[in-house]
């Protein structure tokens, strides 16, 4: 590591203090061991928004929203 | 299955998995990066073969060995394997492998995710193949002859290679928006201490825009594709106007998703420049903060700009005129973009590494086609040049040195650092100079052809453009051909050569550079403190 960058923490540490661990040793996807729970959590919530996002686009691509707009200005007419 | 205990240094320390497990199950963002090159360098002369066919045609007035639906095909083919097949992977490539280590992050943070987004790209590619080859079986239906654009309603009268097409751009389109989430992910939660939005890679933010570009787009391509299906299939008439649709709408949601798509593949290109040019310049790049805004802005006007390519369809004065002045609008972020790579060049100790080559002929030769950009915005030139060779030649200035070119930079800038060796300088830049001039022997007479009034997507011309049709197709050869040089190159650094030092270049900066080369199998474990 050169110089100006000093460890600060350790993603592992975070995550265990046990200092065994057991893994299979066919499985080679493996639970992310640099993430804590709570940094995991918040990864997981930040993709499942952006999920949401990616939805809403798809969904408004269909035209069912210029129909919406025809019914609101015709009401809006009456 | 067996399992084991290890302890807590083992149990996060391991090396690299043997065997085909290793890659199949990978979860490592470095593997997955050279997955995702290797997919790509693939499809790169897949897509390369479609191109030389297609120029080889041309070669002369008439038919000389592809129908006109075959030729069609083709340039279909070329199209969406160049795009979807080589360029987006390489870039994800890059991305995966140099965000982490640029970062101080350990991994992605998504990362079995990450090996789900790149292993849908075999089955996707797969279907966009069988798409492309399925009419040469009996009762495979017609070619798939629309272009890349696919327009209704002749994409709703092709045969059944449209929905091999259409699923393969589902897949894609799950892949690259799994790829952007984790990639928007990692750059938001996973940067080191101290390592500010602000203080991030330039490389880094390009991706960060790229991706939110993607997860913005991609999924409207994709709703468009299923009405299309639907279309075909079902018997409905979104894009129909014999049962009430529009075939215009299906125009306006492919280039929503089509021009945004242009800077998806070019920013990543930028974030490279950004690295490259500082480091051979060795000077710092000039104007970060207005790098930052000029991407957002090119982002941004860039999303609501698409009808310039639909300027003949017949919109209102006012959208045209609308669209138009947008469109003008953007060269303003991109000549700032350009501005501050020769503002880091000036008066800075410059060498020239085939890295640097290729950047500085990004600066040059993207410019240009940014030029001819202006000229298809004015509306009543586009007028004339619509659908006309001078597009395919102002694109393929846009698109080859802003986008390919950029990644090749990166490919050299960083093939030091990921196979521990450096590369044949002389060969590098054999394969700069051959490759730039044959792009420009191929591409430059097609701009006289548009001009003069040669179509495009047209199997046969008239003879009075035959001289400039010959030089294309032997500078097409050449730039074809270069790529071999290319793949020669990376597997001779793969295999050996001088040893790369951790700063494999002397104007190097960042986190990345002060890991070995090549970096070992898990890095940044310990999170560094950026001051």
């Amino acid at each position: 590591m050169g110089a100006g960058l000093t460890p600060c923490f350790s993603y592992l540490d975070r995550r265990t203090s046990d200092k065994v661990m057991t893994v299979r040793e066919d499985n080679l996807m493996r639970i992310p061991e640099h993430q804590t729970p709570e940094l995991r959590r918040r990864n997981v919530r930040l993709a499942w928004g952006l999920v949401g996002l990616a939805l809403f686009f798809l969904v408004t691509s269909f035209p069912f929203w210029t129909g919406i707009f025809r019914i609101v200005g015709t009401q809006a007419m009456q | 299955m067996s399992t084991t205990t290890l302890t807590h240094d083992e149990a996060h320390h391991h090396e690299a998995p043997k065997g085909w497990r290793r890659w199949l199950f990978s979860t490592n963002h470095k593997d997955i990066g050279t997955l995702y090159l290797l997919f790509a360098l693939i499809m790169l002369f897949l897509g390369g073969a479609s191109a030389m066919l297609i120029r080889m045609e041309l070669f002369q007035p008439g038919i000389q060995f592809l129908d006109p639906d075959l030729y069609n095909n083709l340039v279909t083919n070329h199209a969406l394997i160049m795009i979807f097949g080589a360029v987006m992977p390489a870039a994800a490539g890059l991305a995966n492998w140099m965000i982490p280590m640029m970062i101080g992050a350990p991994d992605m943070a998504l990362p079995r995710m990450n090996n789900l987004s790149f292993w849908v790209l075999p089955a996707a590619a797969t279907m966009l193949i069988l798409s492309f080859v399925v009419p040469f079986f009996p009762g495979g239906g017609t070619q798939i002859n629309t272009g890349w654009t696919i327009y209704p309603p002749l994409s709703v009268q092709v045969g059944m290679s449209m929905d091999f097409l259409i699923f393969a751009i589902h897949l894609l389109g799950i892949s690259s928006v799994l790829a952007s989430i984790n990639i928007i992910v990692t750059l938001l939660n996973m940067r080191a201490p101290g390592m500010t939005l602000m203080t991030m890679p330039m490389f880094c933010w390009t991706w960060l825009v790229t991706a939110f570009l993607l997860i913005l787009v991609v999924p409207v391509l994709a709703g468009g594709v299923t009405m299309l299906l639907f279309d075909r299939h079902f018997g409905t008439s979104f894009f129909d106007a014999a049962g009430g649709g529009d075939p215009v709408l299906f125009q306006h949601l492919f280039w929503f998703f089509g021009h945004p798509e242009v800077y998806i593949l070019l920013l990543p290109s930028i974030g490279v420049l950004s690295h490259v040019i500082p480091a051979f310049s060795r000077k710092p790049l000039f104007g970060y903060k207005s790098m930052v805004g000029a991407m957002l802005a090119v982002a941004t006007i860039g999303m609501v700009v698409w009808a310039h390519h639909q300027y003949t369809i017949g919109m209102s004065l006012g959208a045209v005129t609308y669209f138009m002045i947008g469109t003008i609008l953007i060269s303003i972020p991109v000549g700032l973009m350009v501005f501050n790579f020769i503002a880091t060049m000036w008066r800075g100790s410059m060498t020239f590494e085939t890295p640097m080559l290729f950047a500085v002929g990004i600066v040059l030769m993207f410019t240009f086609g940014g030029l001819s950009g202006v000229m298809l915005a004015v509306v009543p030139a586009d007028m004339q040049y619509h659908d006309s060779m001078f597009v395919v030649a102002h694109f393929h200035y846009v698109l080859m040195p802003g986008a390919v070119f950029g990644l090749f930079a990166g490919v050299f800038y960083w093939l030091p650092k990921w196979t521990g060796h450096m590369y044949d300088e002389k060969l590098g830049k054999i394969f700069f100079w051959t490759n730039v001039i044959g792009f420009n022997i191929t591409f430059f007479p097609q701009h006289f052809l548009g001009l003069a009034g040669m179509p495009r997507r047209i199997v046969d011309y008239n003879m009075m453009f035959t001289e400039f049709n010959v030089v294309s197709s032997i500078g097409a050869m050449i730039f074809g051909l270069s790529h071999l040089l290319l793949l020669y190159i990376v597997i001779k650094t793969i295999r050996g050569g001088k040893k790369a030092e951790s700063r494999a270049w002397e104007g190097a900066k960042g986190l990345e550079w002060e890991l070995d080369s090549p970096p070992a199998f898990h890095t940044w474990t310990v999170a560094p403190q950026i001051k």
